[in-house]
């Protein structure tokens, strides 16, 4: 994992020619689950699911579309999901971020980018629930 | 932003094994703190005395705790990082600092470690590593990409190198982007390109916009070396 770390950017978890990344990382899981007891590790996942719902919520309720305000809030999802092997939805906020950074999008495509942000998380969240790592 | 300390009496009276290194975790993210202290909880190797949400604090914990080791996450309110690294080197050199970062340039991270930095984790990797990361830089030696450099002039020419690495590409690239990526290779205008997959203009520019962003690269020309470089591109789509 920590060979990935190349070129202009490092990321620990590249795709390969734009294949899909999976929701969770299993090598992530797996070294979490190596290093915590189980309730411990629920415990973790279920803070991180309590605190990106929040954060999820705050961005759908976004009235200004500063991309200050918006890219900050990708970025601490982005570094909760990486941390814990929520590869897709951690991607999917660097994207967002690097998109409205880069200052191109129009004020349409800034809901779309929340979509795509919430739809990651949907999808990590039934997982961790259907894996009892979550409450 | 209201700053986070660990209530004075109890961090410099907290029970620590004599042994232990005492550790000071500095990120705005709660849950990367909890993380954290989940982790070094679970040996009696590493204590966390003391956490911060800010830089301002974390300056604040470190000078006034001496920890053995800060973890600092290299993008936080209240200032710079380097800008800090240099600070504490000056007022707190015992102090080790490690970057706790989720993705950060190879020239960014060079530029932490000339500021002082002793280590480098991936947040992706934290669970992995921070141990061995911890127990390295307390040696005196430094960590990053997930491994042990005896010198700061090691660590620093090995991501020198890893930013010329010629492997996979590591930014998330879209299957589209690719394609538009192998014409450009090609040597085909915005137009061509347009027409090729039926889109507009304005759509292959929004594309070029993101790649650019994405590889940090300004010019097709640029693009173009460093998809060929990279590998980004399949062998028929340069020729």
């Amino acid at each position: 994992m920590q060979n990935s770390v190349t070129g202009p950017t490092m990321q620990a978890t590249p795709l390969a020619n734009g294949r899909p990344l999976p929701p969770l990382d299993p090598e992530t899981i797996l070294s979490w689950r190596k290093n915590l007891p189980e309730s411990k590790l629920r415990e973790i996942y279920t803070a991180f699911v309590e605190q990106t719902t929040e954060r999820v919520s705050g961005l759908r309720a976004l009235a200004s579309e500063d991309p200050g305000i918006f890219s900050s809030a990708v970025h601490a999802i982005a570094g909760s999901a990486g941390m814990l092997g929520a590869v897709r939805l951690e991607q999917t906020c660097r994207h967002a971020r690097a998109q409205v950074l880069a200052g191109s999008l129009p004020a349409a495509s800034l809901q779309t980018l929340k979509l795509e942000v919430e739809q990651a998380f949907a999808e990590v969240r039934l997982i961790l629930e259907h894996e009892g790592l979550s409450r | 932003m209201s700053t986070l300390r660990m209530p004075l009496s109890a961090a410099m009276h907290a029970p620590t094994p004599s042994a232990a290194l005492r550790i000071v975790v500095a990120d705005d993210h709660p849950l990367v703190r909890l993380g954290v202290r989940m982790l070094l909880s679970a040996e009696t190797r590493f204590a966390v005395v003391g956490e911060a949400n800010s830089l301002t604090s974390a300056v604040d914990q470190t000078l006034l705790l001496h920890p053995d080791i800060l973890f600092l996450d290299v993008r936080m309110p209240g200032g710079q990082c380097a800008k800090t690294l240099l600070m504490l080197r000056e007022q707190a050199p015992q102090v080790k600092v490690i970057i706790l970062t989720g993705e950060i340039s190879a020239g960014r991270a060079a530029e932490m470690f000339d500021a002082g930095a002793s280590g480098l984790i991936l947040k992706s990797a934290m669970s992995e590593t921070i141990a061995p990361a911890l127990l390295t830089v307390h040696e005196g030696a430094f960590w990053a990409l997930g491994r042990r450099y005896a010198t700061r002039d090691e660590v620093m020419a090995r991501i020198g190198a890893a930013a010329k690495t010629t492997t996979a590409p590591v930014v998330h690239l879209t299957p589209r982007e690719l394609e538009v990526i192998g014409l450009i290779v090609k040597g085909l205008s915005n137009r061509d390109i347009a027409g090729q997959f039926k889109l507009s203009e304005e759509t292959v520019k929004r594309h070029l916009t993101n790649i650019f962003d994405k590889l940090g690269v300004s010019t097709r020309l640029e693009l173009a070396i460093l998809a060929i470089e990279r590998k980004l591109v399949v062998r028929e789509a340069a020729n």
